[in-house]
């Protein structure tokens, strides 16, 4: 209730401010859409921040593969459509009208190119290139990536292989990054290796954050609010509105911080 | 002539606008929040790339001047400012700005519905997984992907290395070591921290044939009172 009300409040006090600015002569919707070159400092606020709003839009809409720059086009699209953002908010020649429809549509490309990564990978990505094999160079390959044997040398280090005769594989991925895999007697030994039985477990989830708990993963994992109880009378904690995070673990235990 | 919206600006013009914006470009780099170089999430990953061809723009054309980067620049901080406050103070809201994770494996099962939301193929889970030092997807219970694009993964059980607890092994506590000589340089809040005192050290500085602190370039102690030493040479 009270927070439907500050919220209608708050839309007031922005038109009113809207309007008058504008009659007052302070802004002009018309200069920031189409002049770049008369801006007072509080219509460049208003022009940067539609330029910002709209790229953060345009990374939101991409997915989580952007910020993670996932493949090379990844990289050239970010540098570009930034470059492109960044350049009209800067330029008193350029009009925000023009910029609007230039980062829709590099979006939109970005979008489509997604897309074929997903449904026609043949056409698009590219193969992870093979470098070294079971110990062994393969020089054709290593022309193919353009790699120096210092630079190769130099990955291995970064990757802290020592020996280049342990390396089962290194493969140069389409991501440009480089994966190695160890021969199998250099490896840390794993349970399975010691034929231990270990106990299962599953990610960690926030069950209470600031005092309010997620119905939903309480649910999923079958507990109820006893057992919320049980855990925080074990610490100590009478209300539940004192516990900051809790945080479900792996083997079903409740992590409490207050 | 450096300020202002120049036409033609000269080539003294360009160095000093140079210099300028080198100082604007350092003030960014110190006052912009360490989550947004880690480039968290989409909001951080924004700014961090328009912030250097914004901060260059001067040099680029004369006709930009230093008040049309100035407030975009302080309109992106403010902006980024509000989202991290708005981010902590409501969950909803902050799920929104940054991002929910998706579970692409559970369970070793590969959720088909995920991968196709955020068009990631097969081969990009394979090369992703095999940079996390993966190559057999069958020793995944879960892969993550997280807002900023990064995959996380977690392998089965007994795919994991074996650890002290397995072998009911005790092994000794981690602590982080804390530096009592830099450069020749005491710092005695530290060594009193770790309850010694200067006599303390200076005897066991004998041991590696050091009596005079300045000739040493780093001692660190942990709290087992196990001295590292590292001699000036």
């Amino acid at each position: 209730m009270t927070k439907s009300l500050s919220l209608i409040y708050i839309h007031k006090i922005m038109v009113y401010w809207l309007n008058y600015s504008v009659r007052g002569g302070f802004m002009n919707l018309h200069t920031i859409f189409f002049q770049g070159e008369t801006l007072n400092i509080l219509e460049l606020f208003i022009r940067a921040s539609i330029l910002y709003f709209m790229l953060f839009g345009s990374t939101k809409v991409m997915g989580f593969r952007q910020p993670g720059i996932l493949t090379s086009y990844n990289f050239l699209m970010a540098a570009g459509i930034s470059h492109i953002a960044a350049s009209r908010m800067v330029n008193p020649k350029a009009r925000l009208v023009d910029a609007i429809p230039i980062i829709i549509v590099y979006t939109l490309i970005n979008l489509f190119i997604s897309y074929l990564y997903f449904k026609a990978p043949s056409v698009v990505s590219q193969k992870p290139i093979i470098l070294i094999k079971n110990g062994k160079l393969i020089k054709k390959n290593l022309s193919k990536a353009k790699l120096t044997l210092d630079n190769l040398i130099s990955i291995l280090r970064q990757k802290d292989v020592s020996n280049l005769e342990n390396v089962g594989f290194l493969i140069a991925e389409s991501t440009g990054d480089f994966s190695v895999a160890v021969n199998n007697n250099n490896l840390p030994i794993t349970k399975i290796d010691m034929a231990m039985e270990p106990s299962q477990d599953t990610l960690s989830q926030i069950l209470i954050y600031k005092g309010k708990v997620d119905e939903k993963i309480l649910n999923r994992n079958s507990l109820n609010y006893d057992w919320i109880d049980k855990e925080l009378k074990s610490n100590n904690i009478d209300n539940i509105k004192a516990v900051y995070l809790g945080l479900l673990t792996t083997d079903k235990k409740l992590y409490i911080s207050p | 002539m450096v300020f202002g919206v120049i036409e033609d600006i000269s080539l003294v013009g360009y160095i000093i606008r140079t210099f300028i914006v080198g100082i604007i470009a350092f003030l960014v780099g110190r006052y912009v929040l360490k989550r947004t170089i880690a480039q968290l999430t989409a909001y951080d990953f924004t700014l961090v790339w328009i912030l250097g061809a914004l901060t260059v723009a001067p040099l680029l054309d004369g006709k930009v001047s230093f008040t049309y980067i100035i407030v975009p620049l302080l309109t992106l901080f403010f902006w980024h400012y509000i989202f991290s406050v708005i981010s902590l103070k409501n969950r909803t809201l902050s799920l929104f700005f940054n991002g929910k994770p998706v579970i692409l494996i559970d369970d070793g099962k590969i959720i088909r519905k995920n991968l196709k939301k955020h068009f990631i193929n097969v081969d990009l889970l394979m090369s992703e997984l095999r940079l996390k030092n993966i190559l057999d997807i069958s020793e995944v219970k879960y892969v993550v992907l997280e807002p900023n694009g990064h995959f996380s993964t977690i392998k089965k059980e007994s795919h994991r290395p074996v650890t002290p607890i397995d072998l009911n092994l005790s092994v000794k506590p981690v602590d982080l070591p804390l530096v009592i000589i830099n450069d020749g340089k005491l710092f005695e809040e530290n060594l009193m921290k770790s309850g010694l005192d200067k006599a303390w050290l200076m005897n066991n500085l004998a041991m590696y044939n050091v009596n005079d602190i300045t000739n040493i370039y780093l001692a660190t102690i942990d709290s087992f009172k196990k001295l590292y030493v590292a001699k000036k040479h």
